[in-house]
């Protein structure tokens, strides 16, 4: 039981040391083998005796991880089913004529069906979109191009041989 | 030329070193993993011999480091209860380095106290120095020579850098070899066969010699 005899001290291992250095090796495997057999008597068996039940923890936390992990993994498929689920139904629901609660279908259906130069609800939005982002983001562009073709044009205007230029004929 | 010279003494050395090296493999990968596939099902006359070829060396390792017998202890416990968790659960796969795995976390353990502990412990003030013990051993107070000799070199580890002590400590308490030191301490072994043999000049200094002359040192200053 005791591991003292498996493992030699280094007494005798010293073959590439000089002396001095070999004593000092020496004592301190004197002081390990004192710290190591300072311990009771009952040391190993005590020490046994107290860890043997982290093993069957061990193996409890083990099995109940599995079985967690089992569990969440089903939990998962589940919830990603479910969502899926109500996806389809929600897209079904929003593409099928006939659905219910579809406002656009009855319109559809009904006899008050808008002429072809009026703009349905939905697409008034995706105009007003567009409008606005050429407001802000277009607009002062097409005016900076309206101004520059002014320029041009009062600069060919001014020019002696407009109709040279015109028509090339000046190569 | 100067090569043919020491080309003996380089043979010898070398042979010498070997042997260092290949002493301490008495428990090696093959004679434990079968105590641990053991424990691991349960068995505890197995997980006892485990205990009893470790127990001791992780006490002993932790005792050098924290001065104090009941924290070694409850490292020691500590270490081998991850161990037991480890293999009841099943996590522990034998790949030839238990020992480097079971000496890292005890070396992690003993260092977290350290940390933990801001004061020095008491035993280390009332740890002796070399003139010290001289001084008890003249004076008949210390009767027991080998006693005041291990006290000498305790007090003399204490102020080896904790790089240093480390290697003191898990080569000659923890009693591993050094290919199982690089293991645990990832480095190349010739760099601990240096730092232990730079440890061991330190240690030669810090004593300042053997208790003897100490003494009479201390007598021809009177």
């Amino acid at each position: 039981m005791n591991s003292n005899d498996n493992h030699n001290t280094t007494n005798g291992e010293v073959g590439g040391m000089d002396a001095e250095l070999a004593s000092v090796s020496q004592a301190l495997d004197r002081l390990g083998q004192a710290e190591r057999d300072s311990v009771p008597a009952d040391f190993e068996a005590r020490m046994a005796s107290t860890t043997m039940f982290a093993m069957s923890a061990g193996a409890a936390s083990s099995a109940k991880s599995e079985r967690g992990g089992e569990s969440r993994l089903w939990m998962r498929l589940a919830a990603a089913i479910a969502l899926i689920s109500a996806g389809a139904i929600g897209w079904t629901m929003t593409r099928s004529p006939a659905g219910a609660g579809s406002g656009r279908g009855t319109e559809i259906a009904g006899t008050t069906s808008p002429s072809g130069t009026e703009i349905e609800g939905d697409d008034s939005e995706v105009y007003s979109l567009v409008a606005l982002a050429l407001d802000g983001g277009l607009g002062s562009d097409v005016d900076f191009i309206v101004s520059e073709a002014s320029d041009l044009h009062n600069k060919i205007g001014e020019s002696p041989s407009l109709d040279d230029l015109l028509d090339g004929s000046t190569m | 030329m100067w090569f043919g010279q020491w080309k003996p003494g380089l043979i010898v050395g070398l042979v010498g070193w070997t042997k260092v090296l290949n002493k301490h493999e008495s428990n090696s990968a093959s004679d434990v993993a079968p105590l641990l596939e053991a424990a691991a099902r349960g068995d505890s006359v197995a997980w006892g011999k485990v205990v009893g070829l470790y127990a001791r060396r992780v006490y002993a390792l932790a005792k050098s480091r924290c001065q104090n017998h009941d924290v070694a202890e409850e490292i020691t416990q500590s270490v081998l209860a991850t161990l037991a968790a480890k293999l009841g659960g099943g996590e522990y796969q034998e790949l030839g380095r238990f020992e480097s795995w079971l000496f890292r976390v005890a070396m992690n353990r003993v260092r977290d106290h350290v940390r933990k502990q801001k004061r020095r412990p008491e035993s280390l003030d009332a740890m002796e120095s070399p003139e010290a013990a001289g001084r008890a051993k003249e004076s008949g107070q210390r009767s027991d020579e080998a006693e005041a000799e291990l006290n000498r070199l305790r007090w003399a580890m204490e102020r080896l850098t904790d790089a240093d002590r480390e290697i003191i400590e898990l080569r000659h308490h923890g009693q591993m070899n050094f290919k199982e030191m690089a293991e645990l301490l990832e480095e190349p072994m010739g760099t601990l066969l240096a730092r232990h043999h730079r440890a061991l000049r330190k240690l030669k200094e810090l004593m300042g010699g053997s208790a003897e002359e100490v003494a009479q040192r201390r007598g021809i200053k009177a």
